[in-house]
């Protein structure tokens, strides 16, 4: 009796799943951080804004990849629903506050299915998590570094004004001298 | 090409290429190795499917809840209406029939898990 299951796809329905989850979970992202782009926009943050809605295309290409890639396994890509997406935030600084706790979130998602991976022992798709999980190092970083320009300089006076202008100029350094 | 090959009296013609994999005493499931599908006997018709739209018809067969469908005492919730994207076939079912349906597509997808590790340990075998 032939394994009809398997000529359908390599992926079982378990991973199926979870990469379907992770692809509304980028999906999510991608609306929230073009969310924050817009709170940005009206409030005067014109160069966080613009940061944001770069994040935004980011991980809409996240969600892409992920999409390709269940579907290239003969899976079925499901294209997520996104409502409920916030509009106000409570500050400048919260913004980014809130992107961190996203970024974290998605590294602890990513972990999670990688640790799935190995139980089932589906090696092809834990080597394909690798670059999410490399990529999670940069955006946790960059998320991180964002926030701290609040302490450094300080909201104070010209503050705000010199955090938004320092925002898009960080830079992750994937070398040992950066 | 979804049809069945069915006799009059509807049950399913046995070919060569067809086995049953699981049979209960309301239904039974046979897989066609010859067309990749799935022919479901059940509620007095013989359906096929892709195995696709077979995992998709467990999915939405689980998903009803029996205690609720139990517990309402509205008319319409005595029968569940079962209706799957691109499959013609639609089942209207009555609390015990979801429940005997659920059972045959469980057991049927459990045999399924079986056959894929059986052919997963062979082939390791002949490696
Ligand atoms: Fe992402
Ligand atoms: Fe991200």
């Amino acid at each position: 009796m032939k394994d009809l299951l398997r000529l359908r796809t390599s992926l079982t329905e378990e991973i199926e799943k979870v990469l379907n989850e992770q692809i509304k979970m980028e999906a999510d992202a991608s609306a929230m951080y073009l969310a924050m782009s817009a709170w940005c926009d009206r409030n005067g943050f014109d160069f966080s804004a613009g940061y944001f809605k770069k994040q935004s295309d980011e991980e809409r290409e996240h969600m892409l990849r992920l999409f390709k890639y269940v579907s290239d396994m003969g899976g079925r890509a499901v294209s997520p629903d996104v409502t409920g997406v916030q509009i106000e935030f409570e500050s400048f600084r919260s913004v980014f506050e809130q992107a961190l706790q996203q970024e974290i979130a998605v590294t602890q998602s990513f972990n999670r299915i990688a640790d799935r991976c190995q139980k089932s022992k589906d090696y092809v798709t834990f080597t394909f998590l690798q670059w999410f999980l490399k990529e999670q190092i940069e955006e946790e970083y960059v998320a991180r570094r964002a926030l701290e320009l609040f302490d450094v300089i300080g909201e104070e006076g010209t503050g705000q004004y010199e955090i938004d202008k320092r925002i898009p100029k960080i830079t992750y350094e994937d070398t040992y001298e950066g | 090409m979804n049809q069945p090959q069915v006799n009059p009296g509807g049950t399913v013609q046995k070919t060569q290429t067809m086995q049953e994999i699981f049979t209960t005493e309301s239904g039974a499931v046979y897989q066609c190795d010859k067309r990749n599908r799935i022919f479901v006997d059940f509620a007095g018709s013989v359906t096929a499917y892709k195995i696709d739209a077979f995992l998709r018809l467990k999915k939405a067969v689980d998903s009803i809840d029996l205690s609720s469908m139990a517990n309402n005492t509205d008319r319409c919730s005595d029968y569940e209406l079962i209706t799957l994207c691109g499959c013609d076939r639609m089942y209207v079912l009555s609390l015990p029939e979801v429940y005997n349906f659920k059972e045959l597509l469980s057991g049927a997808r459990f045999v399924l898990e079986l056959n894929s590790m059986l052919h997963e340990c062979l082939y390791a075998q002949v490696a």
